[in-house]
């Protein structure tokens, strides 16, 4: 089946609304391959360009092959290739990996770094997300309670995909407005949802997603140890939301997490979304308040 | 016998960073530092998984300690040491919708 895939406005709302229909008309194909024709896209914002990277995965889960036609897309094509769609910018253990291609650049390329916890993919990571930081902070100039509070988001979030999803790799995207002063950050896997973590640790009473990602941003943590705290979304989105005047999104299973309101959705994500709207160069912001 | 471990990075990003470095035998071993003196970023999970490791050491009668000269990971490590609890502080909204024309009508609005 031939998908076309129209450019969705920039609201995280809207870009969530493209992510729900794209899953829906795959869902409804009954062919073993769909072509997803971006060739109509003139411009992508993070969260639905990592989305769109990742239907390939999602796609695994129906068993079928999800193929990307961008053919004759001139305004688009050469952003493609410098944001590396759809595979990502990762690092081999052998090899470094720096961004200086995107050093004055208004975005950073869809990531791919791993997830699993063994020393070497762990190396690997804080290589990855050692050189995001220094991006960022060089890009906009940031003070240190934002650099702090930068690690602090990108490493605990990331960290959920090592600890919970199950899979062997993990994405992140940036993209930077200057003119109205804020960065969208987009961090997906394709794993286990946050129901899945609960229900495989057996902890029976949650049974849906909404109150799965109602227990999470609560801080009930699915972890086995009593001395581990499941506090990483509990603050991070109160440090967005609160402490920096930004957006949350976060969307797992059928469950949508959007600012402060959940809704149940048509449309499953076969893992997790996270969509970061922040603000930069707030005053008086104090990121260890929200520790 | 006195071990030093020191990370080669300036930043630790997961718990699973941390834990990595703890993969070896401590047979007789009876003290372990842990040299984090070039570390300037860590994780609030890394630190708090250092703890653990940290208690777990002594839990067997083997003496730990972190070396850290960074104030921002002192700052951090005393918070995590604290063990807060921590509030959602934004209310949840459940938002029913009929229709999943509704959901999009809400979605296109936000």
């Amino acid at each position: 089946m031939n998908i076309s895939v129209t450019q969705p406005r920039p609201a995280i709302g809207n870009q969530v609304v493209s992510i729900i229909q794209l899953i829906q008309r795959i869902n409804e194909s009954q062919d073993d391959e769909d072509i997803i024709d971006i060739s109509r896209i003139r411009f992508v914002y993070p969260l639905f360009s990592l989305a769109l990277s990742c239907i390939k995965y999602q796609g695994e889960y129906l068993g079928k092959r999800i193929v990307y036609n961008r053919s004759n897309n001139i305004d688009c094509s050469s952003y493609f290739d410098a944001i590396h769609f759809p595979d990502g910018l990762t690092a081999g253990d052998s090899e470094g990996f720096n961004l200086n291609y995107y050093h004055n650049r208004s975005y950073l390329p869809i990531i791919r770094f791993p997830a699993l916890k063994d020393r070497v993919s762990s190396g690997i990571r804080d290589i990855i997300l050692s050189e995001i930081l220094s991006k960022i902070r060089e890009r906009l100039n940031l003070n240190m309670e934002y650099v702090n509070a930068i690690f602090y988001l990108i490493s605990e979030l990331t960290d959920n995909i090592v600890e919970h999803s199950g899979q062997s790799i993990g994405f992140i995207n940036a993209q930077f407005y200057p003119t109205s002063g804020h960065m969208d950050i987009t961090i997906i896997d394709n794993g286990m949802t946050i129901l899945g973590t609960y229900v495989q640790k057996r902890v029976m009473e949650i049974d849906n997603d909404i109150r799965a990602i109602t227990e999470a941003v609560n801080g009930r943590s699915t972890k086995d140890r009593a001395d581990e705290r499941g506090y990483g979304l509990i603050t991070s989105r109160n440090m967005i939301t609160q402490g920096l005047g930004g957006r949350f999104m976060l969307y797992s299973g059928n469950g949508l997490l959007l600012d402060n309101n959940l809704i149940s959705l048509p449309s499953r994500w076969n893992g997790t979304i996270l969509a970061l709207k922040i603000p930069y160069n707030i005053q008086n912001f104090s990121y260890i308040a929200y520790v | 016998m006195t071990i030093i471990i020191k990370p080669d990075v300036d930043k630790i990003s997961s718990r699973a960073s941390i834990r990595s470095y703890f993969v070896q035998s401590f047979s007789n071993v009876d003290k372990i530092i842990i040299d984090l003196s070039s570390v300037v970023f860590i994780s609030r999970s890394a630190i708090h998984e250092l703890s653990i490791i940290i208690d777990e050491f002594r839990s067997k009668n083997i003496e730990a300690e972190a070396e850290i000269r960074s104030k921002e990971v002192i700052k951090l490590s005393h918070v995590v040491s604290l063990n807060k609890r921590m509030t959602n502080h934004n209310k949840l909204n459940l938002r029913r919708y009929r229709s999943t024309e509704d959901i999009y009508k809400y979605l296109e609005t936000v």
